[in-house]
């Protein structure tokens, strides 16, 4: 009889912890909360790594919003000057050495954003998770020694990139530290990291992303954010076309 | 002192003028339409796999990553420093060696970029000229003036982006990192190579293709190029050897696709060409001396009955067919050379159409090969065949009986 009571006491001792599991909708509308804003500039380095070397590029970049974004190269000597906007879901990119502007459509939005891990067609992304996904939670697991939400993510239309997603959400940042990205064969095409988050204001950002492909070996692209303002005041020109030339 | 077998021979012929007359003119027939057509033979073999060997390179060094996934012209699987390797390579007897780039690209003249898709070449100016000689083929426009921005454009890339001479060419490639990466050049003039893929090209300097891929002191392949385009094989035994090239792959260009499917499709269809004409020929000849011989049966017969030994007998015809068939072999060599040598000299004109739909460099003015080789062989097949033709026949007819012989004749 006393341990059925010592059972009963621990079950009802854990009813508090189940419910405290937030549901998929909760959970991804914290992500695009935090990962989403009304306007954002920031100054960043970009890293890619292959095999037989190593690239180094500086960019500046403005962003409002989910639809636009506008972004220029600094660094090295032969990128300065190019330039990228995203507008809805297009993607236009400015080539300063033949000064002319480029849509980038087709096969080319899978290609890798100056030879990055990252895709043309990463950066389009314009939706939220929460209108893009259904999901599952299935349940906690730690991550870096943080405990973590592992929840499956599956894509509500096939017009995604990334049909499934698994993603490890920070308990407390509430930002997807780790995610797995699949293709609808199963097959485990990225993995993307958001390292070390900084407070900017209420909101925390991941100061540092980490994208791998897995379909190359050797590879990694490591985006540093070195200066970061979400309430800067973004003029609307910066997301023109005539932009680009200017 | 001429021994007096060879002077009975030798009155033989003479003494049925019209007999030997005709054995000698289809001897000469057959040798002569071999020659000609073995020289056509022989030149197609030159102007196909010539014109491969010339764009490919006699032979070929490359990462073995470049050459594994060779169709995606991955420009990653570079050579890093292709210094040590040209040096290597000019520092053997009679081999030249290039740096090349090839990469994808889409080209446009005017306002819209990336229309258009071509290939594009990279190389010393050198290169395109002694080793493709595009000055020669220069149809519009002119040669590399040395400037920086220089292009040169296949008659086909030319026509596909309605382009002249003159005009700015704006081409979108990617840098060896898979970035995206233009270049502008001016258009200096428009070549026609004559063949289809030599026409559907973007020529360059390998500076620009360097910058283009970022690629500095690289290059996806090197080149090199032997004294004879046959020899790639022991060339690339030569190059192979050469320790500066460790690591990397050494190819002779008829062991590379499409070339050595090419070349094993080819062979056998040129085995088979070469057997029938030869076959037939030896037919001609062989027919025409046995029929020769045949008819002169009951004189064997007689010559036997006389007292004439049997190994004297088909001698004497032995040597009749050497005269005959020596005389008309060498008429038949020096007929057939005359309407190869046309050939040679003029070529046949394939078309355009045909040779710009062959993604094999095949030349559209195809040219005979008439070689001392080929005039030998054919030569020594027309004496042979002939001396054969009579020698079996006599063998025979000196065999049996004289009387035997003398009524066969009838």
């Amino acid at each position: 009889m006393k341990i059925v009571w010592m059972l009963l006491v621990g079950l009802v001792g854990l009813l508090p912890a189940a419910y405290a599991q937030p549901t998929v909708a909760e959970l991804l509308s914290a992500i695009d909360a935090n990962m989403t804003y009304e306007a954002r500039y920031a100054r960043a380095t970009m890293e890619v790594v292959k095999p037989r070397r190593t690239k180094t590029y500086e960019i500046q970049t403005w962003g409002r919003g989910k639809d636009d974004a506008a972004t220029e190269f600094l660094s090295p000597a032969r990128d300065a000057g190019t330039k990228m906007l995203k507008k809805g879901g297009e993607l236009w990119m400015y080539l300063p050495s033949v000064e002319k502007t480029q849509k980038i459509s087709g096969h080319m939005l899978r290609q890798g954003l100056m030879g990055s891990d990252m895709s043309y067609e990463d950066l389009l992304e314009t939706a939220t998770w929460y209108t893009m996904y259904d999901g599952v939670v299935e349940g906690v697991e730690p991550y870096q020694g943080r405990p973590c939400y592992k929840v499956v993510l599956t894509a509500k239309s096939d017009d995604v990139s990334y049909p499934k997603r698994i993603v490890w959400v920070d308990q407390e940042w509430m930002l997807p530290v780790k995610q797995e990205l699949y293709a609808l064969s199963g097959l485990l095409l990225k993995e993307w990291l958001m390292e070390d988050p900084q407070l900017y204001g209420e909101r925390r950002y991941p100061s540092t992303f980490v994208i791998v492909d897995k379909l190359q070996e050797g590879t990694r692209t490591t985006v540093t954010f070195g200066e970061m303002d979400f309430e800067v005041a973004v003029d609307a020109d910066q997301f023109d076309l005539r932009w680009l030339e200017r | 002192m001429v021994p007096w077998i060879v002077r009975v021979a030798l009155r033989n012929l003479t003494r049925n003028r019209r007999r030997s007359a005709l054995t000698c003119l289809a001897v000469m027939v057959g040798t002569a339409m071999l020659t000609l057509a073995l020289s056509w033979v022989q030149g197609v073999i030159g102007t196909v796999f010539g014109n491969a060997s010339s764009m490919a390179g006699d032979v070929r060094i490359a990462t073995p990553e470049y050459v594994l996934r060779e169709a995606q012209l991955p420009l990653y699987e570079n050579i890093a420093d292709v210094e040590p390797v040209l040096e290597a390579l000019e520092g053997l007897d009679d081999v030249r060696a290039y740096a090349v780039i090839r990469t994808r690209v889409t080209a446009t003249v005017g306002e819209e970029i990336g229309e258009h898709h071509a290939m594009l070449v990279g190389a010393t100016l050198d290169h395109h000229e002694q080793v493709l000689a595009l000055p020669e083929t220069v149809a519009e426009g002119s040669w590399f003036t040395g400037q920086r921005h220089e292009a040169l454009l296949g008659r086909l890339v030319a026509k596909d982006l309605e382009a002249q001479a003159g005009d700015e060419l704006v081409v979108l490639g990617m840098t060896q990192d898979g970035s995206i990466s233009p270049l502008k050049l001016d258009v200096v003039g428009i070549v026609e190579v004559g063949n289809g893929p030599g026409d559907k090209l973007i020529y360059t300097t390998l500076e620009r293709a360097r910058w283009l891929a970022d690629m500095e002191g690289g290059a996806t392949e090197v080149l090199a190029y032997g004294s004879d385009f046959r020899l790639a094989g022991k060339l690339a035994e030569r190059v192979g050897a050469l320790p500066e090239l460790d690591g990397l792959q050494v190819q002779p260009w008829l062991a590379r696709d499409p070339y050595s499917t090419l070349v094993r499709i080819f062979s056998v269809l040129i085995g088979i060409l070469s057997g029938i004409i030869v076959f037939i020929t030896s037919m001609v000849v062989l027919n025409t001396m046995l029929m020769s011989v045949l008819e002169r049966t009951g004189e064997i017969g007689v010559l036997r009955a006389m007292g004439m030994a049997r190994l004297r007998t088909v001698t004497m015809f032995v040597l009749e067919a050497m005269f005959l068939g020596g005389t008309g072999s060498l008429l038949g060599v020096m007929l057939g050379s005359i309407p190869a040598r046309v050939l040679e000299l003029r070529g046949v004109d394939l078309g355009d159409e045909m040779t710009a739909k062959v993604d094999v460099p095949i030349a559209s003015v195809v040219h005979a090969d008439l070689t001392w080789e080929i005039a030998l062989w054919v030569f020594a097949l027309g004496f042979v065949v002939a001396i054969v033709g009579s020698a079996l026949p006599a063998l025979r007819a000196a065999s049996v009986q004289p009387v035997e012989a003398m009524r066969r004749r009838k």
